[in-house]
């Protein structure tokens, strides 16, 4: 008797490709989330920004040889007349706590116009007034995510924080995404921008970022020189000063070489589940010669003995290729696109199957997989009939 | 005279192994006409089977001229060779080759697809019940005794109607009572007017036939 087709080793190798079909599902719609994050990010934050920022921008509150001070914005201000608006930024790391637990959290201090200038959405309550600002009124707004590592859970909203000791009113939040680099974080304080630090609250905190926005369009490079002229005092040429533009070239950058990363992975995990394919039907045909033999006998050409092998192997090809599909699909949708919903860092980034991806990686496998089928299907048509009989 | 259905003329069959070449047949002359039960035999390595697989057309002769009813085979291509073993000849082998995926009825209906789908299982139905095989149709081979394996066979060799039947060494995996019963029901088809050519070692068997060809080194010695 001639033993079966092996079905588990088939089954094996369906799975192997639907796994790699998954894989490929998921990190493209991953990437496309993240493209769209990027995209939506920059288009908040809008291409007529430049952000003066210290290279130590506040991080660690270490003291830092550059500096930036009130007399910089006063200096901009100067040099660059109505044509831009300023917004200086002090950040700090400071303990914030509502009630019980206390937790360390970045501290921003902004005007009132940051939030717009910065694409920031207050999703509750309101702004500072510029009178708030001014008098250094005890009032803040937090973020989104603050709201329940601070214990506003259960719908509950924090009314009075305590910010480096000092309690302050809540009178709004503000969405958590991220829309540039190192501006905003998912867990945030925002305090007046004149409000002074705990250890001497006359003192104003030290400027870590200055926000400008040309209000007459896109900033050319001669306003990169003004500023920098116009800070030569503090800059000793250790500021940072990143146009919108620069946020883009490296956001795409960065979105590029993670698109590619992931196109070669997906490409390897797929050529690995071709190849071993093609080493099931490799051993499917050795161990099947006296079938071959058989079929040759009763009257199959060898040209039939070819199409029925590579039947088998794209039958594998296609079964793995659907599952993969679909369970990459609804990995994608219903598992993985709640998470990245969910997610600070990739704030509007939704998941989605785009059908010209699904048609690309279709394709890829499609090809990788009649390569892989190929080869032992043609050495399925050269068996002796003679001798596979003869052996079995 | 009846004419001869198969005639072969000077064939031989030289086979490459490494660097020197293994004459196992030479100069075979042969004819056997329609109808007749001939047994082939002669020591292991003697040339049987390969004189089978080329009377099959599973191999091509080196040298010589095969006529299939008067048609040189032996020049033909390899659809028209597939096409006369799937409609001229029927095969038993000695590890009968059912599939064991396939059900009883499925294995014996297996021609029909080198045949464009052609409905074989009334004739297969017929088969599988003169050979008493007609309650096994659902049955997988592994579930069958050898006998009945080889009985299924048969039915597969002949479900085409075949005009010869081509068996090598069919009782070779079968104890010497169901042996016989193989033999006889060969005979049995045979006598009803289809050429039997079976290959065996076995004398015992061999002296049931007729006709005894009888091969040594590749040469006839008897025909």
């Amino acid at each position: 008797m001639i033993a079966t087709r092996l079905p588990l080793r088939q089954s094996l190798y369906v799975l192997n490709l639907a796994v790699g079909m998954l894989l490929f599902v998921c990190a493209f719609s991953f990437m496309g989330a993240v493209t769209r994050s990027i995209t939506l990010g920059l288009d908040r934050f809008g291409s007529d920004a430049i952000i003066v920022s210290k290279p130590d921008a506040g991080f660690t509150n270490r003291p830092d040889p550059a500096s930036l001070d009130r007399a910089d914005v006063a200096r901009l201000r100067s040099a660059l007349g109505d044509r831009f608006e300023i917004s200086p930024v002090a950040r700090s790391v400071a303990p914030v706590s509502a009630g019980r637990d206390e937790e360390l959290v970045t501290v921003w201090r902004a005007d009132p116009s940051l939030f717009e200038a910065a694409g920031l959405e207050i999703v509750e309550g309101r702004a500072f007034s510029q009178f708030e600002a001014a008098t250094r009124a005890d009032v803040c707004l937090v973020s989104a995510d603050i709201l329940e590592s601070l214990g506003g859970r259960n719908g509950s909203k924090l009314r009075q924080i305590s910010v480096e000791g000092r309690s302050c009113r809540v009178i709004g939040t503000v969405s958590s995404a991220e829309t540039i680099p190192n501006f905003t974080v998912a867990e945030a304080v925002y305090l007046p921008f004149g409000t002074g630090p705990r250890a001497n609250p006359a003192e104003s905190a030290p400027v870590t970022q200055i926000f400008l926005r040309d209000r007459s369009g896109t900033p050319d490079a001669a306003a990169g020189q003004r500023i920098r002229s116009a800070l030569a005092a503090s800059d000793a040429g250790r500021l940072d000063i990143w146009f919108a533009s620069d946020f883009w070239t490296l956001r795409t950058g960065i979105a590029n070489s993670l698109w590619l990363l992931v196109l070669l992975m997906s490409c390897v995990v797929l050529g690995l589940a071709a190849l071993g394919l093609a080493n099931s039907l490799s051993l499917d045909v050795l161990q099947r010669r006296g079938e071959i033999g058989l079929r040759i006998a009763l009257g199959a050409t060898r040209r039939d003995i070819f199409a029925m092998f590579l039947a088998q192997g794209l039958g594998v090809v296609l079964a793995g290729g659907l599952l993969g599909s679909a369970a990459g699909a609804l990995l994608s949708l219903y598992v993985l696109g709640p998470l990245v919903s969910g997610s600070d860092l990739l704030a509007g980034g939704e998941m989605s199957i785009d059908a010209t991806t699904l048609a690309a990686a279709l394709l890829v496998l499609a090809c990788t997989s009649f390569a892989a089928c190929f080869v032992p299907a043609r050495q399925a048509m050269k068996v002796d009939p003679s001798l596979a009989i003869r052996n079995l | 005279m009846t004419p001869a259905l198969i005639s072969l003329r000077d064939i031989s069959k030289v086979y490459r192994s490494g660097e020197r070449d293994v004459r196992a047949l030479s100069g075979i002359d042969l004819d056997i006409a329609a109808g007749e039960a001939v047994c082939v035999v002669g020591r292991s390595g003697s040339g049987k089977t390969t004189l089978l697989d080329i009377l099959a057309t599973l191999l091509r002769p080196s040298g010589g001229v095969y006529r299939l009813d008067g048609e040189d085979v032996s020049a033909a291509g390899e659809r028209d060779l597939a096409r006369i073993r799937n409609r001229r000849f029927g095969f038993v082998f000695q590890s009968f080759h059912l599939l064991g995926e396939l059900n009883v009825l499925q294995n014996v209906c297996l021609p029909s697809r080198y045949r464009g789908g052609e409905d074989l299982k009334p004739a297969a139905s017929r088969w599988l019940e003169a050979l008493g095989l007609e309650d096994l149709c659902d049955r997988r081979p592994s579930e069958l005794s050898g006998g009945q394996q080889q009985r299924v066979a048969i039915a597969r060799a002949l479900v085409t109607n075949p005009d010869v039947l081509l068996a090598d060494e069919p009782t070779g995996n079968l104890d010497s009572e169901t042996g016989n019963d193989v033999v006889r029901l060969l005979l049995d088809v045979g006598r009803a007017g289809r050429t039997l050519i079976l290959v065996t070692h076995d004398r015992d068997i061999a002296a049931r036939f007729d006709r005894r060809i009888e091969l040594a080194d590749g040469r006839l010695v008897a025909a």
